[in-house]
């Protein structure tokens, strides 16, 4: 190895490293659709649905007794013909509006899966746009109820147009004890359709 | 250490094994798939498991879209390009079609892996261990793996010339035969763990990383290793907008990043029988690379452990595959065997016969072969 070949050898590995590098933040910035990112990068989404966007237009029924592509990965059971449960403490909805659309209104349509007696613990639902709370509810009946919240001006929609509802169904207290809800079966709440005005 | 030079006994030696071990494995397969009890017609053992997608890609390249599963959220993405570049290219001068080629490739690979493990063997042990090693892999328990189209027989064949051209002092080469590991699955650039330890042994840390004169070509090996990865990345972000495709795309498998601790425990003590198996066997291997380790065949060792714990991080499924098909594995039996040659014969008659188990397993297409 004469002193002649080193540069050769280093000016090799710098063109590597700098392709190395190139790609990794290639890697990085992927340029994918939304749907691709949510469902594959972040592992949000439950269906693939063959790519489709996630576009929501305003005032349209999101009914729950057909597969809904808006669904997280995690908080949602199967649908059935009338609705679709949600599962655990967390789920979410994941929608694209267009920046002119501004929702002002969200309408939920559903019931608890228990309501407070001896023994059950009363259900409450929180209910996110955009990680702001919207509101809370006391779920008191098994009867369908219609829950609406306003939506504030000051929720922004992220970037990429995305519209994130979370609903929270925290550990519920015993009015009349400290004991917590036994099971995570009593913290369903059975959705029928979603609007966002 | 100089590279090996082989004698004409030699040259006669490997082409039996690898000719007498491939018309065995064949005749098996024929007589099995030739029975009324194996219920599957030709096209459908030929294109058993994976190679359906191998020969898609041989045939057609990578998809554009996510579109196979039920679920519609599978592609070809998780496939390295590799080996079906290499079968299309075959395909394409010889006017063979796309599968022949794949099975052409994979026993042509197995034929020079054997080779060259053999002259590594001679590195390091003598004669008649270095020949018990490679009759040991050609009658292997899953030597069928390295005949039918999948990447085993490509990636072991890099892997084990990868190693033989970096002891041997032939950095460039071992380079070159990284960059290709890494083009050949996903697992492949893992080769630079190895590669490293190789250089360690033969300059030392000092003089390694300050790059002193001398150590020019184990650094550019080094540097070299990732390339076949980083390339095959640069071409998915340019065709599907994701570099990292390769990896995302294996959710479509339900195998998500995880702690291999958890997954074994998990296939363990609560999977079925299938991943009972699998974590058994994962288990082995782990056992085989830790006493490679501990008998200071450092390279081999890391190689088996690598080779196992990275897809157990994953899912257990496949880990027999995974393992078993790895040269050091082989090595393993030849160390375990060198003060007791007794021992050779009946290791060769179980792994022949469960070769003929596995084999008609492959033919069933049972779970456990995926």
């Amino acid at each position: 190895m004469t002193a002649f070949h080193r540069p050769i050898f280093f000016g090799l590995f710098a063109v590597l490293l700098s392709f190395y590098a190139g790609v990794f933040y290639l890697a990085l910035t992927p340029d994918v659709s939304q749907t691709y990112r949510l469902y594959y990068i972040d592992k949000k989404l439950k269906y693939w649905n063959h790519g489709a966007e996630l576009r929501y237009q305003a005032g349209s029924l999101v009914d729950f007794a057909h597969r809904v592509p808006y669904l997280s990965r995690q908080g949602w059971a199967q649908e059935e013909s009338l609705g679709t449960w949600s599962i655990g403490k967390t789920s979410e909805l994941y929608f694209d509006l267009e920046r002119t659309q501004i929702p002002r209104q969200l309408e939920i349509k559903g019931y608890p899966h228990r309501a407070p007696s001896k023994g059950i613990s009363t259900q409450v639902m929180k209910v996110f746009a955009n990680n702001s709370l919207l509101g809370e509810t006391v779920l008191d009946s098994t009867e369908s109820i219609v829950i609406k919240c306003n939506i504030p001006d000051s929720i922004r929609i992220e970037k990429d147009n995305l519209f994130v509802l979370r609903f929270q169904f925290p550990d519920t207290v015993s009015s009349t004890s400290t004991a917590s809800a036994d099971s995570p079966e009593d913290r369903r709440f059975f959705f029928e359709h979603i609007i966002i005005h | 250490m100089r590279a090996t030079r082989l004698t004409k006994d030699d040259w006669i030696f490997l082409f039996a094994v690898i000719v007498s071990s491939r018309i065995l494995l064949f005749s098996l397969a024929l007589l099995y798939a030739a029975g009324p009890s194996s219920g599957r017609t030709m096209s459908d053992i030929l294109t058993t498991w994976d190679i359906g997608w191998y020969l898609e890609l041989i045939n057609s390249g990578y998809h554009a879209f996510p579109t196979r599963h039920v679920a519609g959220d599978a592609a070809n993405w998780a496939f390295f390009p590799l080996f079906p570049l290499i079968a299309k290219t075959l395909s394409s001068v010889s006017g063979f079609g796309g599968l022949l080629s794949g099975y052409i490739v994979a026993n042509v690979s197995f034929g020079i892996a054997i080779i060259i493990l053999f002259k590594f063997c001679m590195l390091k042990f003598d004669e008649a261990t270095s020949r018990f090693i490679v009759i040991a892999m050609s009658l292997a328990p899953f030597t069928l793996y390295y005949s039918v189209p999948y990447t085993e027989s490509l990636y072991n064949l890099f892997l084990v010339a990868t190693v033989y051209t970096a002891v041997s002092g032939r950095w460039l080469l071992a380079g070159i035969f990284a960059a290709a590991l890494s083009a050949t699955r996903n697992i492949g650039v893992m080769i630079v763990i190895p590669l490293l330890v190789i250089a360690l042994q033969q300059f030392g840390w000092k003089q390694l990383c300050t790059i002193k004169p001398g150590t020019e070509k184990a650094v550019t090996a080094l540097l070299l290793a990732p390339l076949g990865l980083f390339l095959y990345m640069l071409y998915l972000h340019m065709y599907v907008g994701d570099a990292f495709a390769f990896i995302h795309i294996q959710l479509a498998w339900d195998r998500i990043v995880g702690n291999p601790v958890t997954v074994f425990a998990n296939a363990f003590l609560y999977g079925g029988n299938n991943a009972k198996y699998c974590a058994f066997v994962a288990f082995l291997c782990i056992i085989t690379g830790s006493c490679l380790c501990i008998k200071r065949y450092y390279v081999e060792g890391l190689i088996m452990l690598i080779g196992i714990i990275v897809p157990l991080s994953t899912s257990a499924s496949s880990l027999p595959r995974y393992g078993l098909t790895l040269f050091p594995f082989y090595i393993a039996l030849g160390v375990l065997t060198k003060n007791n040659a007794s021992a050779r014969t009946p290791i060769l008659i179980v792994c022949s016969a469960l070769s003929g188990f596995f084999i008609a397993s492959w033919i069933s297409a049972k779970g456990y072969m995926t």
